[in-house]
């Protein structure tokens, strides 16, 4: 079934200087591991071809069931440099969470948020 | 607060989890527990902590030209497609092409340069149009040209209240790091 990443992760995004840092958290231990291994630093970095984010770095927080990533220029200079509205690639990770994935129908009801899970 | 929450500014730019950089400690993230004790408290254990690099971090800057930006509202039913004409219009005004200019209509998807999917069919979008350039004459008579575009442009432009884009200093950033032993730190406390 094809979801969008949002289904079943969070995210928060931010400036690294002149690059963005994405955070992405899994709401399951089960969705993590699917996330492991579907969310590649080359998928990310192709998501985000249009804003240029040249070599893209991925660092896993097993613990937090979270994936971090770096794309080192994808805000066009940052900071005051920047011309854009999102200098700051605040919008980055709800852009990420858009991402459409294609996962197992039978694997859905473990990736999903607990219903408890608060907002 | 709540779990969530805590992890979500936890990963808040940050590089590499296993090495966060701080001037004194180097912090793995990796064995971080939580635990939500309710009433807006979460308990954050399992820091880990080593002695921190000889180096501190550096936030220099260096002046790297002038910057504008303006926005105004446009209306209409084609007022995305008005709004990317007027950008093309001020810019094609100034005597010469700044070294940076940016149109973006936002509330179409520029926002993300369409990572987020594109609307063009808009009743209403804000144009926003950024500048940069190491003369300042020529950013000022951008931010001149910003808005007229209200009165003698296309009708439906509006929202000049804010008058004039301001033209502020570009700040270029240059990270570096420097050995401690050059630095001295010392702490003053002012009264108020």
């Amino acid at each position: 079934m094809r979801i969008r990443l949002g289904d079943i992760a969070y995210a928060r995004s931010g400036d690294k200087g002149a690059g963005a840092n994405i955070g992405v958290i899994a709401h399951t231990p089960a969705g993590f591991a699917l996330l492991a291994g579907l969310l590649t630093a080359d998928l990310v970095a192709d998501f985000f071809r249009p804003l240029h984010p040249g070599p893209v770095r991925r660092f896993e927080l097993p613990n937090l069931n979270a994936l971090n990533f770096i794309l080192p220029t994808a805000l066009d200079g940052g900071g005051s440099l920047s011309l854009r509205i999102d200098a700051q690639g605040k919008a980055l990770g709800q852009a990420i969470l858009e991402m459409p994935l294609d996962v197992p129908d039978e694997l859905l009801s473990q990736l999903r948020p607990r219903p408890e899970t608060p907002l | 607060m709540s779990e969530r929450t805590v992890k979500e500014q936890l990963l808040y730019e940050i590089g590499d989890p296993a090495n966060y950089l701080s001037p004194d400690a180097i912090v793995s993230f990796l064995g971080l527990r939580f635990e939500d004790l309710g009433n807006d408290r979460v308990r954050v254990t399992g820091a880990i902590g080593r002695a921190p690099t000889e180096f501190y971090k550096v936030s220099a800057t260096y002046h790297a030209g002038w910057r504008p930006a303006g926005m105004l509202t446009v209306v209409g039913n084609d007022a995305v497609a008005k709004a990317r004409q007027c950008g093309r219009n001020i810019l094609g005004r100034l005597r010469r092409a700044p070294a940076g200019s940016l149109v973006e209509c936002l509330g179409s998807g520029d926002t993300t340069l369409g990572l987020t999917g594109r609307r063009d069919d808009l009743t209403e979008t804000v144009l926003r149009i950024a500048v940069r350039d190491d003369d300042k004459t020529l950013v000022e008579e951008f931010a001149r040209e910003m808005v007229p575009l209200v009165t003698r442009g296309p009708q439906g432009v509006t929202g000049y209240a804010d008058g004039r884009p301001e033209v502020r200093e570009v700040f270029g950033y240059w990270p570096t790091l420097i050995n401690r032993r050059f630095v001295r730190p010392t702490v003053e406390l002012l009264e108020f």
